[in-house]
């Protein structure tokens, strides 16, 4: 290796190591503050270890934030729409692409609509829609809400994997006598495996982070990151007990994200596909 | 000969009216309105939740509403005062400003970035990616009570400027706390989520262009700089056209971070339309106005994707 | 009764005419080849077959049952596909069984057919494995098991060796025809390669944009071509045509063009046209020698020289701007360049209709 490619490789570790090091420095920080003595007072600089490590303070935070009731209601939504929402993207997403029946490219384009309808723009009626509903501040809004609102990046996506089959499998299939029903899940489905995978993944990640839907339609039964904001709100003098919380409903996300890292590049990178 | 196919075809040509496409033949045993049925759920739930509403709001925002007592019919003064109220319009304001810090920067930063780092492999990339995608993958609440933290008065940033005997710098109630630094503090914030996405997105597309490329313009005697404009930046153009629309939506759509950060101040110094639809909806009570701030939103958004297309387009036939 | 019949079939698609009032009998137990570039429309009447296209007129029969209503999968044929479109995430066991459970069939039948197939295709140790483990070869003959446990009425085969290299081609293009001879299941197979189509058909179906140009066995086909576009599309090395003046002269025929002058003395031809197109094959020509009974000589200038081995080839040019691949022996000291001189085998000559294209005769 010549010496000048030599030096440009270690200045491209150089910078990249850089602006992984900013990516992350907050994030360090913040689970540095938060083993500093809690209580109102001077907040940490970020550049000196705490004195002790406090690792009570999660406890505390965990107690105080009302973590565990949170996060109950975090999981119990994102394990009931998930699947939900997973399925009747794959049941669509399978209908778009291997099925002609009229009206489809109409009623496919507008799913896409929903890709680039803010949630705002329905968040007043949903609001009352679901108050006379009477699903205010329950699980049954936050899930019905989130499945509906993954209907649009889920169709998508899932028509697009399903669209990657080589034509030929479905009429192997068709040749061999396998219905629709049949070919979705004894073909299809295995085919499309990773995508399906993926979608799962980033479904689930959308439910966890979701915040804006929560403020609004929970009052008691908050979700993860609800609590984290109203236990922010409270707590605000308080840096490392409130940092305590911030890692604490981050800590699940980053699990999943480390396990699937592969599935959440894909769909994130690929996911930008629609523009 | 069976002469029925021809005549079925020409009678649901007429029948249906003139079309000019022909409709697609019926395949034998195909399935067809079964196709209905698997459409079905997905569409069901989500007429209900998003295109319904939508049809609602559109109908509430043309009335004076407070939530309680019968609204009014206003007709289009929600919507005029798009142009009339100074809230409003320094909401929007505001998200062009952020766009800067949301959009521009991190895709410009991105951009250089990738063009560096392009020119030697670099191993253990999964390992920095994973990194730099951490601010995007955790929830921008838990995030931004990170920044809280980063941009108190004696946190990181103050520290250090002090340390270099910029601490005139660090404003008395914070960057948070100060009408001119509020938003561009923000914005920061924004930028730092963003970059590392630019960053791998754009870096991914720069090594799906053909090295032979890259050859060529050092055969005919480009520099780096002239490699980046003639190899580089065109070979990116599909990844630049995703980041740009996804990047300018997700600015105009900015709520969590406000909320969390400043709570749209101090005053009204970080205000953004989202932010604004929810405080006139839930905290005010100006629930037709706050259906018709949310309409605008959505179409300023169909709008900037519809013109980002277009000129992406354009510009790629140039 | 297991014939399939293409009655006057006709396929548009939109605009394009894929297959023009295409009539076909094919007898039970028959292989045929259904043959042509890429746009003949042979595909398309496979398709239409196996029921994956709907026809626009005309009717399709399997064993005196009109088919073109039905379903895939009510048709009773078995299809083998290019691509082989293996279920990637089956055993090959399941995928050889997944026809049979989809009817239905009790377990130990499909386990015996399977098993059977199997044995026929020496495929019995993969029937755990799955078809990214096998190679490609491999999966080609799970391909063919799959359409064999079928038993069905017709094989329907789309291009199957295309994918294979040369040698395994060769090879496994006599396995099918003994597979085929075995089962004696009325075969439709589908291919561009002529050589495939002479070595394996029964009979052979020439095809070219959309319309049946002629069927027959190899033999005639290949003897007796009924127009130009057979003449040139079967054999290998192809024939080579000349457009010449057509002059009878009391017995004989005397073709002539620039410098090229032929005569023989023909019976019959009579009503030939001033202009007709004549075709020699490249094996029907030899470098001039006196002594030989040989029409000519022709003359011209070697343009290419292909050593083949067994034979020279050379890519002649006449001064009348005639192109003709003519025939030499292994050991032809011919260079590009050089004047040659060669002759035609009497009666090899064919000529042709200029306007129809037709095959007038021989000379």
């Amino acid at each position: 290796m010549t010496a000048s490619s030599r030096v440009q490789l270690f200045l491209n570790y150089l910078l990249i190591v850089l602006c992984s090091l900013i990516a992350i420095y907050p994030l360090i920080g913040v689970v540095l503050a938060s083993l500093y003595p809690t209580g109102p007072g001077v907040a940490p600089s970020g550049f000196a270890l705490p004195p002790t490590f406090q690792w009570e303070n999660y406890a505390t935070a965990w107690r105080d934030g009302e973590f565990a009731a949170s996060f109950t209601t975090s999981l119990i939504v994102a394990v009931v729409m998930v699947p939900a929402s997973v399925l009747l993207s794959v049941l669509g997403g399978y209908a778009f692409a291997t099925m002609r029946f009229r009206g489809s490219k109409a009623i496919f384009y507008l799913f896409i609509l929903g890709l680039i309808i803010p949630t705002e723009a329905t968040i007043v009626p949903l609001f009352y829609d679901v108050r006379a509903l009477g699903l205010i501040d329950t699980y049954w809004a936050l899930i019905i809400l989130e499945t509906s609102g993954e209907m649009a990046f889920g169709i998508f996506w899932m028509r697009a994997a399903f669209l990657s089959a080589p034509p030929s499998l479905l009429e192997a299939a068709r040749i061999d006598g396998a219905r629709s029903w049949t070919t979705l899940w004894r073909i299809m489905v295995p085919f499309a495996r990773p995508a399906i995978l993926t979608l799962t993944v980033l479904t689930f990640a959308d439910s966890w982070n979701e915040f804006f839907l929560a403020l609004v339609f929970t009052i008691n039964h908050m979700t993860a990151p609800a609590g984290l904001a109203s236990f922010s709100g409270r707590f605000t003098t308080d840096v490392a007990l409130v940092s305590a919380g911030a890692v604490i409903v981050a800590i699940p996300i980053l699990i999943v994200f480390v396990v699937f890292q592969r599935e959440f590049m894909r769909g994130m990178l690929t996911g930008a596909v629609k523009g | 000969m069976d002469p029925a196919p021809e005549v079925g075809s020409l009678a649901r040509t007429t029948i249906l009216g003139s079309r000019r496409k022909p409709k697609p033949e019926r395949l034998p045993g195909e399935a067809r309105r079964i196709g209905y049925l698997y459409v079905a759920p997905a569409f069901l739930l989500y007429a209900a939740f998003n295109l319904v509403p939508l049809g609602q709001g559109i109908n509430v925002s043309f009335y004076d509403w407070d939530g309680v007592t019968p609204g009014t019919w206003v007709g289009a003064r929600n919507y005029t005062e798009f142009f009339t109220d100074p809230a409003i319009t320094s909401g929007y304001v505001h998200v062009l400003q952020l766009m800067v810090f949301y959009s521009f920067l991190p895709i410009a930063i991105g951009l250089f970035l990738a063009a560096v780092l392009s020119r030697i492999r670099i191993r253990g990339l999964t390992f920095f990616r994973m990194l730099l995608f951490l601010p995007l993958v955790i929830t921008d609440v838990a995030t931004a009570v990170a920044w809280i933290w980063m941009y108190d008065v004696d946190g990181p940033i103050a520290t250090a400027l002090r340390a270099m005997g910029l601490g005139a710098l660090v404003p008395d109630q914070g960057w948070l706390g100060d009408f001119t630094t509020a938003l561009p503090a923000v914005g920061v914030f924004g930028m730092w989520g963003q970059f590392g996405f630019c960053l791998i997105l754009f870096l991914a597309g720069v090594m799906k262009i053909p090295a032979s490329l890259y050859e060529a313009a050092r055969v005919d005697g480009a520099n780096a700089v002239r490699e980046f404009f003639a190899v580089t930046l065109p070979g990116l153009r599909y990844e630049l056209q995703v980041v740009l629309v996804l990047t300018v939506i997700g600015t105009l759509g900015t709520f969590d971070e406000i909320y969390v950060l400043t709570g749209g101040g101090p005053g009204t110094a970080t205000t953004v339309p989202a932010y604004l639809v929810w405080r006139r909806a839930f905290q005010v009570g100006e629930i037709g106005s706050a259906a018709a701030l949310g309409i605008i939103l959505m179409l300023i958004v169909f709008a900037v994707t519809f013109v980002l297309n277009k000129v992406m387009e354009r510009g790629g036939e140039a | 009764m297991a014939r399939v019949v293409f009655d006057g079939v006709t396929k548009r698609f939109g605009e394009v005419t894929a297959l023009r009032e295409f009539s076909l009998e094919i007898a039970d137990g028959e292989f045929m080849v259904l043959v042509g570039p890429s746009g003949s429309g042979k595909t398309t009447a496979l398709r239409l077959l196996a029921g994956l296209e709907a026809l626009t007129s005309g009717e399709i029969r399997v064993g005196d049952r009109v088919v073109d209503r039905l379903a895939p999968r009510d048709r009773d044929i078995a299809m083998v596909f290019q691509d082989y479109a293996l279920y990637p995430q089956m055993t090959v066991f399941q995928n050889l069984a997944f026809a049979l459970k989809m009817r239905k069939m009790p377990r130990d039948e499909i386990d015996r057919r399977v098993r059977h197939a199997a044995e026929m295709l020496h495929i019995e140790e993969l029937l755990g494995r799955k078809p990214r483990e096998l190679s490609g070869g491999q999966r080609q003959r799970v391909a063919l098991g799959r359409a064999l446990v079928r038993e069905p009425q017709a094989f329907l085969m789309d291009e199957p060796l295309s994918n294979l290299d040369a040698k395994l081609r060769v090879q496994t293009r006599t396995e099918i025809k003994h597979l085929q001879e075995q089962v004696e299941t009325t075969t439709v197979y589908v291919t561009h390669d002529q050589v495939e189509a002479m070595t394996m058909g029964d009979r052979v179906a020439v095809m070219n944009e959309g319309v049946l140009e002629q069927v027959g066995d190899a033999r005639s086909v290949y003897e007796r071509p009924a127009n130009v576009f057979v003449a040139g599309f079967i054999g290998s090395p192809a024939m080579s045509f000349a457009t010449v003046h057509a002059e009878r002269t009391g017995d004989s025929l005397v073709l002539t063009r620039g410098e090229l002058s032929l005569a023989r003395e023909v019976a019959g031809l009579d009503g030939i046209p001033a202009e007709v197109i004549l075709g020699i094959r490249p094996e029907h020509t030899r470098l001039w020698t006196d002594g030989e009974r040989l029409l000519g000589p022709i003359a011209g200038r070697a343009e290419y020289v292909e050593m083949l081995g067994r034979e020279t080839l050379i890519g002649v040019l006449t001064a009348g701007d005639q192109r003709f691949t003519v025939h030499a022996e292994a050991d032809a000291t011919v260079k590009p360049g050089e004047q040659v001189r060669f002759g035609l085998e009497p009666g090899k000559l064919y000529v042709f209709d200029v306007e129809s294209q037709k095959a007038l005769g021989t000379v």
